[in-house]
């Protein structure tokens, strides 16, 4: 058998929408104080160029695919695919123009939160037909409710696109493994993902691997291959066929001059600059890049009791293949949880966890600090934290016979979300200062020296206090927050619209992001404004995240 | 052989998970207690205020609690903020956040302390301080450039991350300089010398050498690499009064940003 039994799959869909669903929309209740980072700010503008390439289409439908005005609707951002960013300008102009049901930077997000919620979706589902509904959920929530993860879900970005994509192609390989429709699914789905970010190019290694060892497997099993009964390579049949007109098709920006497009396209991530990364009190500008940073930012910001279920499900489903050849009296105390792996799964879910995290360790690829360059391996950290939480029911069951064994359950995976629920919400809109507890939280990072943010979003923080101290039409100097983060700052008169952005010379208050290789800057603003004294600091568990110097008089 | 039953007790060993889970959620919520309030920051500017002499030093801990200077910023001026040791201080007074401590106090026994809800205001005493004859940042009026513009000192960022009250000289190939007539030369001459982070961190080029001439003749160089450790210069001085030269260049090092900063001291304090 291949895949979950009918049974199995009975009453999951239902309810992984709704939880999905209460996701999204507690997405979008909570997205509101997030402020507008780095990046969004120039999707927002890149949505807004491409729209303007559809209003041609649907004006002049015959213009819309002559070359000038390809090139000049889609020439901007063209460094990244064009998906999320066409969505973006879509739900722009549904939620907002048309319907007016969200503001715009909100509608911009949407389908990023949608992505989200997809991710919840299809890890309640997968997660549920393993293993159990009560696995499914917390495989869900507890990656729903990762600090970073809980943050970046509410951007217009393409990090959680990226990692939604990854993970249904994931799924969906593996039941392609004996069924062609699947295949014909996951071949499409890879062409979605590629279409979202370019990390979705390294999934056929992954996959490609995985089917390999399988092969390799079965054959010193059986000592043939026996192909007609096997693992069936469907999704890399199809997605040959299916993903490169997926991709071309998509972005009108590769109609013209593709191959040099392209090429332009993969040399820029190729010789991607490196990001600037706080560690351990240093900053790391070039490579090599530790080997250890993904791993230690993911014990330094992932909840340690989702750390600690992780160990503990992975130890669960090793005793299926380590177990079994060492007395079984010792293994006793700990059993194997669920069927023996099918097709491969327990090996797709290890290197789906160890793939996107080995990938951006490697000494030579460009340093990216965030830890939203490995999400794609989170989902997958969850279900295996699932398999964890299912032995801890069985140990609470036995423990506790009077209870029923439904109450044990909901008790349990209520007990152990409970710390990422409120790490996540306690965080919340400072989702990227987020450390947790056991590492002495955002004062522990600070004092190790650990990035404190990027991307400059924070400034909303401190548009309260510049709202109400700043005079009319005063200059800022918004730092580290991009020309349009700060445009749309004042479009929804989070900053009052008549606060004007400016240089720091010819601003009248500075901001400055606290990140350690923009430090200078403060000391910039100490000359230029000849004051040391912040007038105003925001700060997340006592860290300052944003500082704002206001130019005394005299300076003018 | 272990016991079947002993085994079985093992299990119980999951209860970590949840023990580990509580302790987190604890955690989670004490941290933010310790945040200290405004109040407390106003309180110990005050008691600062009442008792601080003008060679007392300011310092909060840890050094990211930036949001002290909001309330302390009038009592530790920019030269202050920008040392490079604590040798020409008295006492300090350590304004810490919890527990944390200044690496400046790490060696030394606190003479006070006293609590002002999260915060702990503690005075040390440093030894016999050396006394500034001379300080060559104060007199950037009186000095004279050649090969670049002459400009005030301020606080420049070293690659330690640490802001240093500095004269800025531009580098661009060829040598420049800065002269100051009329200086006492009785005592040493006490300094040190950095490479601005921004320009310096891509660490191309270099080192940066600094030659210091008296009345034309040169009494010594320091070499400033690119995160080379920060260790200050000091020279003997003939005494009497004379013209003091600082010459700098690094021929294969442009658009980058020197700050040096020199005292002459009549009885040096060493690093501490």
């Amino acid at each position: 058998m291949n895949g979950p039994s009918t049974d199995a799959r009975q009453g999951i869909h239902l309810p992984a929408v709704v939880v999905a669903s209460a996701y999204l929309a507690l997405l979008l209740i909570t997205a509101r104080p997030v402020g507008f980072s780095r990046d969004e700010g120039f999707y927002f503008k890149a949505a807004r160029s491409y729209q303007g390439w559809f209003s041609v289409l649907f004006d002049e439908p015959g213009r819309a695919f002559r070359r000038e005005s390809v090139d000049k609707h889609w020439r901007y951002n063209h460094e990244h695919p064009a998906l999320m960013k066409v969505l973006f300008g879509f739900s722009h102009r549904l939620f907002h123009q048309s319907l007016g049901l969200l503001s715009p930077s909100t509608a911009y997000r949407l389908p990023g939160m949608v992505a989200a919620a997809m991710v919840i979706y299809l890890l309640f589902v997968w997660g549920a037909q393993l293993y159990g509904r009560p696995i499914g959920l917390f495989a869900a929530l507890a990656f729903g409710f990762l600090p970073r993860v809980f943050y970046h879900a509410h951007l217009a970005c393409f990090d959680v696109a990226i990692t939604a994509a990854w993970l249904l192609v994931c799924y969906l390989y593996w039941r392609s493994l004996s069924s062609w429709r699947f295949g014909l699914a996951a071949g499409a789905a890879f062409g979605v993902a590629i279409c979202v970010k370019l990390n979705a190019f390294f999934l056929p290694f992954l996959l490609g691997l995985h089917y390999l060892v399988l092969l390799a497997h079965r054959r010193r099993r059986l000592g043939r291959l026996a192909f007609k009964d096997g693992p069936k390579p469907w999704a890399f049949l199809f997605g040959l066929l299916v993903a490169p007109p997926i991709f071309l098709l998509h972005w009108p920006w590769l109609w013209f001059d593709t191959f040099t497009r392209l090429g332009r396209y993969v040399g820029f991530h190729a010789a991607h600059a490196h990001y600037n990364t706080a560690w351990f009190g240093e900053n790391i500008i070039g490579p090599p890049t530790p080997l250890s940073l993904p791993v230690v930012m993911t014990l330094l910001t992932v909840p340690s009791v989702i750390v600690l279920l992780f160990v503990a499900g992975a130890l669960v489903r090793l005793r299926h293949y380590v177990g079994r050849r060492l007395d079984q009296r010792l293994w006793s105390f700990w059993p194997t949880f669920g069927p023996p792996s099918q097709n491969g799964l327990d090996l797709l879910v290890w290197f789906s966890v160890i793939f996107p995290i080995a990938l951006i360790s490697m000494p030579h690829v460009p340093i990216f600090g965030g830890t939203k360059h490995w999400m794609p391996a989170y989902p997958f950290v969850a279900l295996v934290a699932g398999i964890g939480v299912s032995h801890l029911i069985a140990t609470v069951a036995n423990g506790l016979p009077r209870l029923p064994r439904r109450v044990v359950q909901t008790l349990v995976v209520i007990a152990l979300l409970v710390p990422a629920v409120q790490q996540s919400l306690t965080a919340h809109p400072h989702g990227l200062a987020s450390y947790v507890p056991l590492a002495g939280g955002a004062p522990g990072a600070a004092s190790l020296g650990m990035t404190r943010q990027f991307w400059g979003y924070t400034t909303a923080g401190i548009a309260p206090w510049l709202n109400e101290n700043a005079p009319q039409g005063s200059t800022v100097f918004f730092h580290d927050t991009s020309a349009p983060s700060v445009e749309m700052f004042r479009r929804e008169s989070i900053v009052r619209p008549d606060l004007q952005s400016a240089r720091l010379r010819r601003a009248d208050y500075a901001l400055v992001h606290h990140e350690l290789h923009m430090i200078m800057v403060e000391a910039w603003i100490w000359s230029d404004f000849r004051t040391h004294i912040p007038a105003h600091v925001l700060t997340y568990q006592g860290v300052p995240l944003v500082s704002v110097y206001r130019r005394p008089s005299e300076t003018r | 052989m272990i016991k079947a039953a002993i085994l079985a007790r093992l299990n119980w060993l999951w209860a970590i998970v949840l023990v580990v889970g509580v302790v987190e959620v604890a955690l989670q919520w004490q941290i933010p207690q310790g945040e200290p309030r405004p109040a407390d920051w106003k309180k110990a500017a005050r008691a600062i205020a009442a008792e601080k002499q003008p060679h007392d030093l300011v310092v909060i801990a840890p050094h990211w609690a930036g949001q002290g200077r909001m309330y302390l910023g009038q009592l530790m001026p920019l030269r202050d903020l920008g040392r490079f040791d604590t040798a020409i201080y008295d006492r300090i007074f350590e304004v810490s956040v919890g527990k944390a401590r200044s690496n400046e106090t790490l060696n030394l026994v606190a003479e006070s302390e006293t609590r002002f809800g999260n915060i702990t205001l503690r005075r040390y005493r440093l030894p016999p301080k050396a006394e500034v004859v001379y300080s060559f940042s104060n007199q950037m009026n009186e000095a004279v450039a050649h090969g670049f513009r002459r400009r005030e000192a301020r606080v420049m960022i070293d690659h330690w991350f640490q802001p240093r009250w500095v004269i800025p000289i531009p580098l661009s190939g060829n040598t420049a300089s800065l002269s100051f007539d009329n200086v006492p030369l009785d005592g040493v001459l006490r300094g040190y010398g950095i490479v601005d982070y921004r320009h310096g961190r891509h660490n191309k080029g270099g080192p940066v050498m600094l030659s210091i001439y008296v009345d034309e003749k040169k009494i010594g160089t320091h070499e400033v690499a690119n995160f080379g450790p920060l260790a200050p210069f000091q020279f003997e001085l003939p005494g009497d009064v004379g013209r003091v030269r600082f010459a700098v260049k690094a021929p294969d090092a442009f658009n980058r940003q020197f700050g040096m900063i020199a005292h002459v001291l009549r009885r040096p304090g060493g690093d501490r």
